[in-house]
C-alpha cells in the first residue's frame, strides 16, 4: 500500500463547460510529481479536488488507500498540506500566529496552543530560516519571505503529502529556486503545479501534462518534455538540451501563432 | 541587507491581553455606575448608591424617593446593561462577519442584517395586534428578517468568483436599500401616528425602550451569541485566510459559515428587536481591537465585546444627555463616529497599504 494519492476518472464541469474529464492519476510515497499545462487547462481545479476545496464525489479521490470523502476535514488536513499562492489579506497576523494555524487540525476549537505547538512552529520557522522574525507582522514581509512562512505552516501541519499550487509565481529567480530546494529536501510526497517548466524538469520524478481538462501525457521529464509536446500543448517553439544532471533543459525560441 | 526590523515588529508582550481584559472589565463596572448616574434627571451619587443598596442588599432608607428608585432601577440600569450587551454583541458579530467574508468592511449593518431585521419589525408593527405587543414575537421576527437578509446578500454576493468580497459589500448595500424601502413602505401604510413614530424611532436606533421586561431576550441573545463566537475563536483565524486555505487546514468551511450566519442573525435580531438599527459598531470596534491586540480571534472577540459594550454605553449616555431633557437616537451618534472612521481607514489604507 504505497499509493499516497490515487484519482480515478475524475470529471468536473461548470454549467456546460467541462473543466476536467476522466482524469486518472496516482502518486506513490515520496514521489515528487509535477503537473504542467497551459493556463485554463484545469491544474488548479484538479488540486482543489484533492484537498477538498471542491467536493470530488464518492470513490474518485483516494488518500492513503481510502476515499477522501470518508475522512473528516480535520483528518484530511493531517495527511495533506497545501501551499498556495499568497494572496494579500487585510488581517494582520504575526509570523508565529500564521505558522501556528498549521496546528489547527490537532487542536479543538477552544483549545489554546500548547508549548509543544509553539516548539513545532518555531522549529518549522527555523527550518526555513525565519525564526528570528517570529513576532513580526506577516503583511510586512516580501513575497519570498511570505512563501517561506507558508512552507513553515505546512511543515507545522505535519502531513506527509504536500500539494503546491504554483507557489513560486511572482517570486524572483532566487526565491523560486530556494523554495524548490527547501521543498525537495523535505522528502515528502509532493504534487506541484508548475509554470516554470525547467524548474519542473529539475525537481520532478514524473510529470503529468494537462490540456483542456485531459491528461494527455505522463512520464519522466525526459520522456514527456519534447519539442513536439511544447508546440502542441504550450504553443512554443523550443529545443531541448540535457543538463549536466541528465535532466532535460528547455531553450525557448518563439511562440507559435495559433 | 540592513532593514529596520524593529519598526514593524508587532511583538505584543504576554501580559498585554490579561491586563487589557482586567482593566476593561473594571471600566465596564465603573461605567455601569456612571451610566446610571448621568442622565437628564439630576441625581446625586448618594441617591444612586442608596437605590442600588436598597435594591441589591435590601438596605432601606427613609429618604429615598419613589421617583429616584424608578429612574435608577427601572429605567437607567436596564438601559445601561442592554447597551453593554448589545454593543458587545454587535462588535463581536462584526468581527466574525469580517473574518468569514475576508473583508474588513463587513458588519451586520453594512451586510443588510440590520435592515432585514428592522423591515421585519416594521411589518409586525403594521399588522399590529398581538404581534406588536409581545417583545418575544418581535424578537423572532427580527431574527427571521436578519437571517433572510443575510442569506439573500450571501447568495447574491458570493455568486461567481470566490475572491469577490467587495461584491459582497455591494450586494449588502443593494439589499439594504431594498429592505429600507420596505421599512419605509410599512411606515407609510401604518394605521396611526403612534405606529409611525414607533417605527421611525426604531430605524434610527434607540435604547429608550429598555426595561427589565424587554431586555431579557436581547441581552441574553447578544451575550450567548458572542460566547459561541469566542468558543470557536481559532476557527475564525483559519476562515480569515480564505475558504480554500481554511479547508486545507482542516476546517469544514460550509458548516462554520452556516453557523456564523445563524449566530450573526441571532445577535442582530436580538439587538434590533429592542434597540432598532444601531449601525457601525460591528464595523468600527474590531478595527480598533485589531490595532491593539492583533488579528488572533481568540483575543479579538473578547476584547471586541468589552470595547463594543463600553462604546455603545457611552454613546447612549451622549444620546440622552446632549440635549436633555430631550433624547437623541443613539444610532445618530454611532453613525457620526462610523462615517469619519470609514474615511480614516481609507486614508490609512492609502498610507500603509493595509487597513
Amino acid at each position: 500500500m504505497n499509493k499516497k494519492i490515487a484519482i480515478q476518472t475524475l470529471s468536473y464541469s461548470v454549467g456546460n463547460q467541462s473543466i476536467l474529464q476522466d482524469v486518472c492519476l496516482s502518486i506513490e510515497r515520496k514521489q515528487f510529481i509535477g503537473l504542467i499545462g497551459p493556463n485554463g487547462s484545469g491544474k488548479t481545479t484538479l488540486l482543489k479536488h484533492i484537498y477538498r476545496a471542491l467536493p470530488p464525489g464518492k470513490n474518485t479521490v483516494f488518500i492513503n488507500g481510502n476515499d477522501v470523502e470518508s475522512y473528516s476535514y480535520r483528518d484530511t488536513a493531517k495527511q495533506i498540506t497545501v501551499m498556495r499562492q499568497e494572496n494579500g489579506s487585510d488581517f494582520d497576523y504575526t509570523i508565529l500566529e500564521m505558522v501556528l494555524m498549521g496546528r489547527a487540525p490537532y487542536r479543538k476549537y477552544y483549545e489554546k496552543d500548547t508549548v509543544e505547538d509553539k516548539q513545532i512552529a518555531l522549529n518549522a520557522l527555523k527550518y526555513v530560516g525565519m525564526d528570528h522574525l517570529a513576532n513580526r507582522s506577516f503583511t510586512t514581509l516580501s513575497g519570498g519571505e511570505k512563501q517561506r512562512v507558508l512552507i513553515a505552516r505546512s511543515l507545522a501541519q505535519e502531513a506527509d503529502i504536500l500539494i503546491l499550487d504554483e507557489p513560486t509565481n511572482h517570486l524572483d529567480v532566487h526565491y523560486q529556486w530556494l523554495l524548490m530546494e527547501i521543498i525537495a529536501k523535505l522528502q515528502k510526497t509532493v504534487l506541484s503545479v508548475f509554470h516554470e517548466l525547467n524548474l519542473a524538469c529539475k525537481y520532478c520524478d514524473y510529470l503529468y501534462v494537462l490540456k483542456d481538462g485531459h491528461i494527455i501525457d505522463y512520464g519522466t521529464p525526459d520522456t514527456v518534455v519534447t519539442s513536439e509536446m511544447l508546440a502542441n500543448v504550450f504553443g512554443v517553439n523550443a529545443h531541448i538540451i540535457t543538463s549536466e544532471a541528465g535532466k532535460p533543459y528547455i531553450i525557448y525560441e518563439n511562440s507559435i501563432i495559433r | 541587507m540592513v532593514v529596520n526590523r524593529t519598526k514593524n515588529n508587532s511583538d505584543r508582550p504576554a501580559w498585554l491581553m490579561p491586563t487589557l481584559v482586567i482593566s476593561l472589565v473594571g471600566m465596564v463596572m465603573i461605567s455601569i455606575v456612571m451610566g446610571i448616574f448621568l442622565g437628564s434627571a439630576d441625581l446625586d451619587a448618594k441617591t444612586v448608591i442608596d437605590v442600588l443598596r436598597y435594591k441589591i442588599f435590601g438596605t432601606d432608607n427613609p429618604d429615598l424617593k419613589r421617583s429616584a428608585i424608578s429612574i435608577v432601577w427601572e429605567l437607567r440600569l436596564p438601559r445601561v446593561l442592554l447597551a453593554i450587551a448589545a454593543g458587545g454583541g454587535l462588535a463581536v458579530a462584526g468581527a466574525a462577519m469580517q473574518a468569514v467574508t475576508q473583508n474588513v468592511m463587513a458588519d451586520p449593518y453594512i451586510l443588510g442584517a440590520s435592515s432585514g431585521a428592522s423591515a421585519a419589525v416594521a411589518f409586525t408593527f403594521v399588522i399590529g395586534g398581538v404581534f406588536a405587543q409581545s417583545s418575544s414575537v418581535i424578537s423572532i421576527f427580527a431574527f427571521l428578517g436578519a437571517i433572510f437578509a443575510l442569506l439573500l446578500v450571501y447568495s447574491v454576493g458570493m455568486v461567481g468568483s470566490a475572491g469577490s468580497t467587495s461584491r459582497l459589500v455591494l450586494a449588502g448595500m443593494a439589499i439594504s436599500v431594498i429592505l429600507t424601502a420596505a421599512t419605509q413602505f410599512f411606515v407609510s401604510v401604518a394605521p396611526d401616528a403612534y405606529t409611525v413614530r414607533n417605527i421611525t424611532a426604531w430605524t434610527m436606533g434607540s435604547l429608550a425602550s429598555a426595561r427589565w421586561t424587554t431586555i431579557g431576550f436581547p441581552s441574553i441573545g447578544a451575550i450567548l451569541g458572542s460566547l459561541i463566537f469566542i468558543y470557536f475563536g481559532r476557527t475564525f483565524n483559519l476562515l480569515s485566510q480564505g475558504d480554500e486555505t481554511a479547508t486545507s487546514l482542516g476546517l469544514n468551511v460550509k458548516s462554520i459559515k452556516r453557523l456564523t450566519i445563524i449566530v450573526t442573525a441571532f445577535i442582530t435580531g436580538a439587538v434590533v428587536s429592542v434597540g432598532g438599527v444601531i449601525g457601525f459598531i460591528g464595523f468600527i470596534i474590531p478595527h480598533i481591537v485589531r490595532i491593539i491586540i492583533g488579528s488572533d480571534h481568540r483575543r479579538t472577540f473578547p476584547l471586541s465585546f468589552l470595547i463594543g459594550g463600553l462604546f455603545l454605553m457611552w454613546m447612549d449616555v451622549l444620546a440622552r444627555t446632549v440635549i436633555a431633557p430631550k433624547e437623541l437616537p443613539v444610532g445618530i451618534f454611532t453613525a457620526f463616529c462610523g462615517g469619519p472612521f470609514f474615511i480614516w481607514l481609507l486614508y490609512r489604507k492609502n498610507r500603509y497599504g493595509k487597513m
